[in-house]
């Protein structure tokens, strides 16, 4: 039996040494000290022995026991120190590389988009004008004729800040603010963000709207359709657009327009598209706008609501974001 | 703003289509948002009449019946619980495409030859009652397309009216809009005053004589509450979105959408 011991100690040694991962030394040190290792199997058999060769056995098989586990205790650290020197050769960085650089990145569509807005506005003589998105009652609904009762005033389609301010719910009070400080002629567009209560698949309760007001001696609602249909074709850049201009109603224009584009292709092929309100200034906003007489004069706002186009372009930012260039831009609009 | 057709037709004799109509509409300023018609596409549904029910030999729940399909009768196996003598109902005959793609064909149930199928509303498509027949009004043709007898290929549309256009919400309102457009007559609803034989009064006291500046009423004795309402008026306040619940209130919601 002794003799035996010291050869399992050696046995032990080799197979331990020649375990080259964790897995097969975890094999090998349950071949000895497992449950029904070796080594274990003697320690059980110690119980059928007397009181006096019980404990010499017990402390020889002691000794082997702690010999081997140490053995394993010492093969584990090797493994585990080659494995790590291996995962450092394999994952060296090589720092005299050059860095990757800095992308140059873009602008966002949104911006892109008034961009193109005020480029095509500015080149038929119209200024950019710009108000502040908290706003008054006064220049949101007051001055724009809307009565108190309108359901437009309400909490849920309003945002009320403290103080009696507000968020704007459309572009239409910079109208009243610029007309106020410039006499006509006016030629101006008013392009930024407008709020709302709404919030669902195709409302977003921030979207981007631009605004034109044109207030000049012998212009008619004629000149509000050449400019608008021109403004179309040129931002979808085609000649075929379909566009029509709808009777409807707001408080601040009489006549009033709602302005359609008809999809030329796609699953909504045929189908319109509304894409603006618009009309001539209704006299009561004309009275807001300061002290300028304004008899004789004709009065056109194309009030034009970038909402359906911008609230698709936020929500699929993402997707767009990767080829945002502005030309690209009026394909995917047309496609919309 | 729901307008059926039907209703807004017998207010105005224009010989307009019923697209036209919708397409005026919109560009005077009266939006036509949807259009749809009253019942999704089926054909080969007539009006039939049943003549007689026996049991099924070999089946507890059916029934076989002789139906008279105008001119000609039909065995048909029926599982409806409502099936009755003298009845009148929608019947599919062979060859007939139900919405949902079901194509009727003569078939052997039981052991009993089935020449069709006679239909619930939901079955049709017309709504989602699946808990019996469509009982159809007594005076209803047999032999006619269901589709005519129930005015079926009418157009049902709704109108996104602005706040300028209240004068719009009614179903004269619209005709005298679809008048001035079309040029074409307008028939005013005729109201034949039915004289005064009660002498009872309501005692009504005004509380509020700001708010309320004239209150008139007038008490009808003798009213059968629970009289069915008719199937044209039901019908019509079905398709303007207006749920059918008694002949009284109904006739009070006709009103309503009427003028």
């Amino acid at each position: 039996m002794e003799s035996s011991l010291s050869d399992l100690v050696e046995q032990a040694r080799r197979e331990l040494a020649d375990a080259s991962d964790s897995a097969s030394l975890a094999n090998a040190k349950a071949r000895f000290v497992g449950r029904d290792g070796s080594l274990t199997v003697r320690m059980k058999s110690l119980s059928s022995l007397s009181g006096e060769q019980k404990a010499a056995a017990g402390r020889e098989l002691n000794v082997a026991k702690q010999t081997i586990e140490a053995l394993v205790n010492a093969r584990e650290a090797e493994i585990a120190r080659a494995q790590l020197e291996a995962r450092l050769a394999q994952e060296a960085i090589d720092v005299t590389l050059p860095g990757r650089g800095i992308g140059a990145g873009g602008l966002h569509p949104i911006t892109l988009t008034i961009a193109r807005i005020e480029a095509i506005f500015h080149s038929i003589g119209f200024d950019v004008a710009d108000g502040p998105e908290i706003e008054e009652d006064f220049f949101n609904f007051t001055a724009l004729n809307t009565p108190e009762n309108h359901p437009a005033r309400s909490m849920h389609d309003t945002f009320y800040v403290e103080g009696g301010l507000l968020l704007r719910t459309h572009t239409s009070p910079v109208q009243v603010r610029y007309a106020r400080m410039h006499p006509p002629p006016i030629r101006v567009i008013a392009p930024g963000k407008t709020y709302r209560v709404d919030s669902d698949a195709t409302h977003s309760p921030m979207f981007h709207q631009f605004e034109g007001l044109w207030i000049d001696e012998d212009i008619s609602f004629a000149d509000l359709k050449s400019v608008y249909s021109d403004f179309l074709r040129r931002f979808f850049e085609t000649d075929s657009l379909d566009v029509r201009f709808r009777p409807s109603y707001f408080p601040f224009t009489e006549p009033s327009a709602e302005i359609d584009i008809r999809f030329p292709d796609g699953p909504l092929a045929g189908r319109w598209l509304e894409v603006s309100g618009s009309g001539q200034v209704h006299p009561n906003v004309v009275r807001n706008f300061g002290a300028w007489p304004c008899c004789g004069t004709a009065l056109v706002t194309c009030g034009s609501f970038m909402k359906t186009i911008c609230a698709s372009c936020s929500s699929s930012t993402d997707r767009i974001i990767a080829n945002a260039r502005s030309r690209e831009l009026a394909a995917q609009f047309r496609r919309h | 703003m729901r307008v059926p057709e039907s209703w807004l037709r017998s207010f105005v004799a224009t010989d307009w289509s019923a697209q036209t109509i919708a397409e005026r509409l919109t560009m005077a300023g009266l939006e036509v948002e949807e259009s749809a018609t009253a019942a999704p596409p089926f054909d080969r549904v007539v009006v039939a009449q049943v003549r007689s029910v026996k049991q099924h030999p070999n089946a507890d729940r059916l029934r076989v019946c002789e139906v008279d399909t105008g001119g000609a009768t039909s065995t048909i196996v029926c599982g409806a619980p409502n099936v009755a003598e003298g009845m009148r109902v929608p019947c599919a005959l062979p060859g007939a495409v139900l919405p949902g793609g079901l194509t009727i064909k003569p078939t052997v149930m039981r052991g009993v030859e089935s020449q069709g199928m006679l239909c619930s509303a939901r079955e049709l498509g017309l709504s989602e009652d699946h808990a019996g027949l469509l009982a159809l009004d007594g005076d209803a043709p047999v032999g006619q397309s269901l589709r005519d007898w129930l005015e079926l290929n009418e157009s049902v549309w709704l109108l996104k009216l602005t706040p300028n256009l209240a004068h719009c919400m009614s179903m004269i309102g619209v005709a005298r809009e679809v008048a001035a457009l079309s040029g074409a007559t307008l028939h005013e609803p005729e109201f034949i005053p039915v004289p005064v034989t009660l002498a009872d009064r309501l005692p009504v006291q005004i509380a509020a004589p700001d708010l309320c500046g004239r209150f008139s009423g007038r008490i009808i004795r003798g009213v059968n509450a629970r009289a069915a309402t008719p199937g044209w008026m039901r019908r019509r306040l079905e398709r303007a979105g207006q749920r059918s619940v008694s002949a009284l209130v109904d006739g009070r919601h006709l009103q309503l959408r009427d003028a």
